[in-house]
């Protein structure tokens, strides 16, 4: 199926708030979840999205819009993507959630790769501090962690 | 739904596990120590990337590839990718490429370093099923069995490798029905003389060879590469020729791109192996050449006569250095492009000191495409000294591009300074200038 800018026309979108939001149909299909709707007929009425937020749903529209952009270089999608993440991390865990959910494999990615940049290079304390994760070996249990794995520890 | 209560920690395992996959091995296990539930996320991440340290730490590096390789439950295995030295721990290594081909890997790449004992990949590698993607590179021989089947492999990377001789090297090529990508990177010939590459639905292919060592093996002891490519679309080389190489029938080539660095002494041999590489691509539609095949094949005159004629070919980059313009070699070039409708100087123009300031020799012939189909000639680097206008003035002589006022429109006084884009009208005006 070959879903033109010019023969676009426009989707309803519903988020799990409420929220409607009128997307043109070649960005929304940066979705897989809503490229196979439409392509089944089955995308008319608004499309309810029980799992995504309307902000969320903002956010991830915004980026497929700018995906969906023909004319943008590789070099200026790059940039753009750069400052795209540049978010709070409740934000980064509903784009995750998202592009997971509408299956958006790009967006997935670009997210994922900032949360590993995110862990690289940082102690386990300060990852367990910035991702809120309760540590609860005891002390010998880390310890013997630390030693089985002690070349990822260097 | 409030967005600033959720955090990292409270993503499913599944893309927590995907996240940990695009970290170093080294990283992603580093993370076990986190808390309970992170202790062994790590074991189920589709990629496995180890690459050695410090020579000290050697020991701890392999006892950890052995703990991963042990504990990774190996439920979704998509690339291993392994850099380290092999010193005397050959066998060793070859469990663990292994272990990763019977969990069905998709991508391998290795990097191998420091041989002390003789080395031979494992054989069930040269018929794993699962692979799409092969990276070998090290600097050792090539040894491969005898029954070679890699019946998905679509792109294989070889770098450094020395092939160890004629038959083994051409089984190696044969046994990859589907290959879709190659590129041969610094590969040692040496031990061969003359070698057909069957690759039939081969559609990129990259070569790239440089003579570090700086002795002149180049000239006489090249091997002969015939490559038969029937689907290749796009061919590059780069490098100073210590083989030939020549594509012996790929009708479907549509660019290619050809980079000679010259670097050996017998002129008459990089004459002919540009003029082996230039033979194989009759069919392309968008050739780049660097000045430095040009001026090799310009030495010896029988060789860029017996050419093809370049029927398809609408665009033609001249590359590297500035491009001597009365080369004989490019005349013939051009005289044989019929179609070109756009010919770049990326680097600029100029005429080499040989040439006299009488101009009939150059461009006479004139190319049948500067009558008909040229449409368009660009000239970067240009400074607008003598030597420039000098062959700007008879490009626009001997070129009857249509004129076009809306172009001439369009250019302003600072696109000028940077990089002249040749219009006939609008050169004419700005040499009548000069010269004025």
């Amino acid at each position: 199926m070959s879903l033109s800018p010019s023969t676009s026309k426009m989707l309803s979108l519903k988020s799990s708030d409420g929220k409607v939001l009128e997307v043109e149909e070649h960005v929304a299909v940066l979705c897989e979840t809503i490229k196979s709707l439409v392509e089944d007929g089955c995308a008319d009425s608004p499309i309810p999205l029980a799992n995504v937020d309307g902000a969320t749903l903002g956010n991830v529209m915004e980026w497929c819009k700018k995906h969906a952009d023909q004319k943008a270089s590789a070099d200026d999608l790059e940039d753009w993507d750069a400052e795209f993440v540049e978010r709070d991390q409740g934000e980064l865990y509903h784009l995750i959630m998202a592009a997971n959910y509408l299956n958006i494999k790009g967006l997935l990615d670009l997210i994922c790769q900032k949360v590993a940049d995110m862990i690289k290079g940082k102690h386990p304390e300060k990852i367990r501090e910035i991702f809120n994760i309760e540590n609860d070996f005891t002390p010998e249990q880390q310890e013997q962690i630390r030693k089985d794995n002690s070349w990822a520890f260097e | 739904m409030d967005g600033s209560s959720k955090s990292i920690g409270d993503l499913p395992d599944m893309i927590l596990q995907h996240i940990l996959s695009l970290l170093p091995t080294e990283v992603a296990v580093g993370t076990s120590v986190l808390s309970k539930r992170w202790q062994y996320l790590w074991t189920s991440i589709p990629n496995l990337v180890f690459t050695e340290g410090l020579p000290a730490k050697r020991m701890l590096f392999l006892s950890f590839v052995e703990r991963v390789l042990l504990l990774h439950d190996f439920s979704n295995v998509e690339k291993f990718s392994l850099t380290c030295d092999v010193l005397y721990d050959a066998s060793r290594i070859n469990a663990w490429i292994s272990a990763a081909i019977r969990h069905n890997v998709q991508k391998i790449d290795i990097c191998l370093d420091k041989f002390e004992e003789p080395f031979v990949l494992p054989h069930c590698l040269f018929t794993c099923d699962s692979l799409k993607m092969l990276r070998v590179e090290m600097c050792h021989i090539l040894k491969v069995p005898s029954s070679i089947c890699f019946s998905s492999l679509r792109c294989l990377v070889l770098k450094g490798v020395i092939f160890s001789d004629e038959y083994s090297t051409e089984q190696l090529f044969s046994g990859c029905p589907i290959l879709e990508t190659l590129w041969i990177a610094r590969c040692i010939w040496e031990n061969l003389k003359a070698v057909s590459i069957f690759v039939p639905n081969l559609q990129k292919l990259a070569i790239e060879e440089f003579n570090y060592d700086d002795e002149d093996l180049s000239d006489v002891n090249g091997c002969e590469v015939n490559i038969f490519g029937m689907s290749l679309k796009s061919f590059h080389y780069s490098g100073d020729l210590l083989n030939e190489y020549c594509l012996c029938n790929s009708p479907s080539l549509v660019t290619a791109h050809i980079d000679v660095i010259p670097s050996c002494e017998n002129t008459r041999i990089g004459a002919y192996r540009v003029k082996q590489l230039l033979i194989g691509l009759s069919s392309v539609n968008d050739l780049s050449i660097s000045r430095g095949a040009i001026e090799l094949l310009n030495e010896v005159e029988e060789f860029f006569t017996v050419l093809p004629v370049y029927r398809n070919l609408t665009y033609l980059q001249l590359t590297t250095v500035p491009m001597c313009f009365d080369f004989k070699a490019l005349l013939n070039i051009l005289q044989k492009s019929p179609c070109l409708e756009t010919l770049i100087f990326h680097q600029g123009i100029k005429v080499s000191p040989s040439c006299v300031e009488d101009d009939d020799g150059i461009l006479d012939p004139v190319p049948s495409c500067f009558l008909s189909h040229l449409k368009r000639i660009e000239v970067y680097n240009f400074k607008g000294n003598e030597e420039q206008l000098y062959v700007i003035k008879i490009l626009l002589k001997k070129a009857t591009m249509k004129e076009n006022e809306d172009d001439y429109n369009t250019f302003s006084e600072t696109d000028l300074d940077n990089w002249w884009e040749v219009k006939k009208t609008l050169f004419l005006r700005k040499i009548k200038d000069k010269f004025a």
